[in-house]
């Protein structure tokens, strides 16, 4: 467990340093010595697909590594699918794996969910109409199955919000699986936080200037916010 | 197998026997029976047009551990079409549930061959004295579990013999002679009942019904009336046992019925044997096999629910679907706006120091030969290759800007403790999702009492 989670991280740290290094985040514009707000928000978009990415590919076969993979690549930024593109295809193997995934993840984005979704709608609202009727006439008599009602209702929007969350939930149906994704994407997220802070700290510990410390306060105060 | 070569065979000759189960016409009946054996005594009204019999059945073995007092009460009704649904209640006392509910499997299946065989003295006697036996062997219990099979629609119990324990003693097989007949009813108000139902069919569904409540409103002070004085009882098992003669000279009378439910039962094991899902049903839970499969899909629901629970901080205290969601979305929500935080903080920081990182990376870490796999959950990186890597980074710093060799080290210093202590930390958080699927006992269901 404990080398798991080690080696876990290692991994997550090599990949993320090469995205950095790919994604231009520290060496493009590190040259120029320069914080307007919107090269700062650049750079940390940057870190973050960096980070992101390498948390996937530690990760490896989960469904929510490859739907952030997949995210992030059809985000529509031509700069994160550069950079992605070169994350991911270290290798050849590698990079007929990723294709073959995009494409069949990018089918299952557009095609037959958002169809569904119309479907889903239509249906929906048939079934509502029918509900509101049935619930006029009723409304006295059955307290216990509204309650339980509002209760299924109440359980369903939130995990219709985790599912917005986990990088590739809305395409998970399926509760049992959806759940164990969660599972894993938080345990790689904590990981990936780990990682992250151990580098700021080294990293931080190591810049002297006093403007830098004050962007990083001003990180601080966002973050409490 | 043929079943009914075992039957004969193995009843006749031997009373070594006979596990064999009785040919349920429907499997759901079946089941029911079996739940309603399993949750608390009740009778078994279920029944398809007038194929089959009725209901009855049994109850009541109280089986204490040591001492293996045993007590059945296989009811037969022939009437038009007889074949018969046996059952019995057992009480296990100081045992632990599962085998609890082995044993009554047991007794059940016991049960079902001497309505089969038609023979019914000689045999609940052996029947039982194994039984007895069995509840001494711890191991039973296992064993039992491993052979029996209520996740899918195969119902042919145990097709293997178990041996016969020494411990079987002729005081069980006294006690196990008084059978009374009056199946699901050891108790006085039932025994009233009962005449009014051997005789009259169209009366016995309305006194199942009153049966059922009088048995359930009874079933407490049955049993401590089994426990305490069981000579009362046997008086009145005595008394029915030459009902109990006469039921059965009707059952072996009954031979078209015998003769359909032979072939039920040589058609049953055909079916398939696979590795079941132990799964029971309360009493008043769906039994067919889509409410069992989603009733197994619901708990494993809530084991990651637990699992969960666990690993979200601050969401052990809460209880209710809801409100843990809430929680769990709060977590991850909190964990993304720290990652948005730390890319932002590295963003921000000294850029001289990436320059470097760029220089090593680009050396290392492709050279490493890293076989980065998508799929598998090993790691490629070894912890050797990431050290060496960050030492070669700190050797190659040559920046211009700073002079100091001092600050060459300091950063190979902090790497390493990046690599080192940083992953020390939080090692609670042990990195288990290459595990989970497997750590969940995902096909071992719990039994159910």
């Amino acid at each position: 467990m404990m080398q798991r989670s080690n080696s876990f991280k290692q991994s997550l740290l090599g990949h993320m340093l090469v995205g950095l290094r790919l994604g231009g985040a520290w060496g493009r514009f590190g040259k120029v010595v320069s914080t307007t707000d919107a090269i700062l928000v650049e750079r940390k978009e940057a870190v973050k697909v960096s980070a992101d990415v390498a948390m996937a590919l530690a990760r490896g076969g989960a469904r929510w590594s490859n739907a952030l993979i997949s995210n992030i690549y059809g985000g529509g930024k031509e700069k994160n699918k550069l950079v992605v593109r070169s994350m991911v295809g270290c290798s050849r193997f590698q990079k007929l794996r990723f294709q073959r995934l995009v494409a069949k993840l990018q089918q299952c984005r557009r095609g037959p969910t958002r169809r569904r979704m119309v479907e889903n709608k239509k249906i929906l609202k048939r079934i509502l109409r029918r509900r509101k009727t049935w619930s006029n006439n009723t409304t006295i008599i059955n307290h216990d199955r509204n309650a339980k009602c509002v209760a299924k209702n109440i359980t369903k929007k939130r995990l219709f919000v985790l599912k917005s969350l986990v990088p590739g939930g809305q395409a998970m149906d399926d509760e049992l699986f959806f759940l164990g994704e969660t599972i894993d994407y938080i345990i790689s997220l904590r990981a990936q936080v780990d990682v992250m802070r151990s580098l700021a700290r080294s990293v931080d510990s190591k810049s002297s200037l006093p403007t830098m410390l004050s962007c990083s306060r001003s990180g601080e105060s966002v973050d409490r916010g | 197998m043929d079943r009914e070569e075992f039957t004969t065979t193995s009843l006749l000759d031997h009373l070594n026997v006979n596990y064999v189960s009785l040919n349920w016409d429907q499997p759901s009946q079946f089941e029911s029976a079996l739940s309603s054996i399993v949750s608390s005594p009740s009778n078994q009204t279920p029944q398809s047009d007038n194929v089959v019999i009725r209901e009855l059945i049994g109850r009541l073995g109280t089986i204490c551990n040591s001492s293996g007092e045993i007590e059945m009460s296989p009811h037969s009704q022939g009437y038009n079409n007889s074949s018969v649904n046996a059952s019995s209640y057992t009480t296990p006392l100081n045992s632990p549930p599962k085998l609890g509910l082995s044993m009554s499997e047991n007794h059940y299946q016991s049960l079902g061959s001497i309505s089969i065989s038609g023979n019914p003295l000689p045999i609940p006697a052996t029947g039982t004295a194994r039984l007895s036996g069995i509840v001494a062997d711890p191991g039973f219990a296992e064993r039992s579990a491993r052979f029996s099979c209520f996740g899918g629609r195969n119902y042919n119990g145990f097709p293997g013999v178990y041996p016969t324990p020494p411990e079987a003693s002729p005081q069980l097989l006294q006690i196990n002679e008084h059978i009374s007949p009056k199946g699901g009813c050891g108790s006085q108000p039932n025994d009233r009942d009962e005449p009014s139902v051997s005789d009259h069919i169209p009366v016995i569904s309305r006194s199942n019904a009153r049966k059922r409540k009088s048995i359930s409103k009874t079933k407490p002070n049955e049993t401590s009336k089994v426990l305490s004085g069981d000579d009362s009882h046997a008086k009145n098992s005595r008394s029915d046992k030459s009902k109990l003669e006469q039921a059965c000279s009707v059952l072996e009378s009954g031979d078209g019925s015998q003769e359909r439910s032979k072939e039920s039962n040589s058609k049953t094991p055909e079916i398939p044997r696979q590795d079941y899902i132990h799964v029971r049903a309360r009493r008043g839970q769906a039994t067919d096999s889509h409410s069992l499969a989603e009733r197994v899909r619901r708990e494993k629901i809530s084991e990651r629910m637990k699992f969960l629970q666990n690993l979200v901080p601050g969401c052990k205290k809460v209880t209710g679907k809801a409100v843990m969601l809430d929680e769990i979305i709060n977590y991850v929500q909190s964990l993304q706006r720290q990652v948005e935080f730390l890319s932002m903080k590295l963003s921000t920081v000294n850029h001289r120091l990436d320059l470097n990182v760029e220089n090593l990376i680009s050396k290392d870490i492709p050279h490493s030969g890293v076989p980065m796999d998508l799929s598998g959950p090993v790691f490629p990186f070894s912890q050797n290759v990431m050290m060496n890597g960050v030492q070669s980074l700190s050797h190659c710093n040559l920046n211009p800007l700073d002079a100091a060799s001092l600050f060459g080290t300091l950063w190979e210093d902090d790497l390493q403790s990046v690599v080192q202590m940083g992953f020390e930390q939080n090692q609670e958080t042990a990195f288990s999702s290459q595990l989970f699927p497997g750590a969940l006992p995902s096909t071992h269901m719990k039994v159910e009492l």
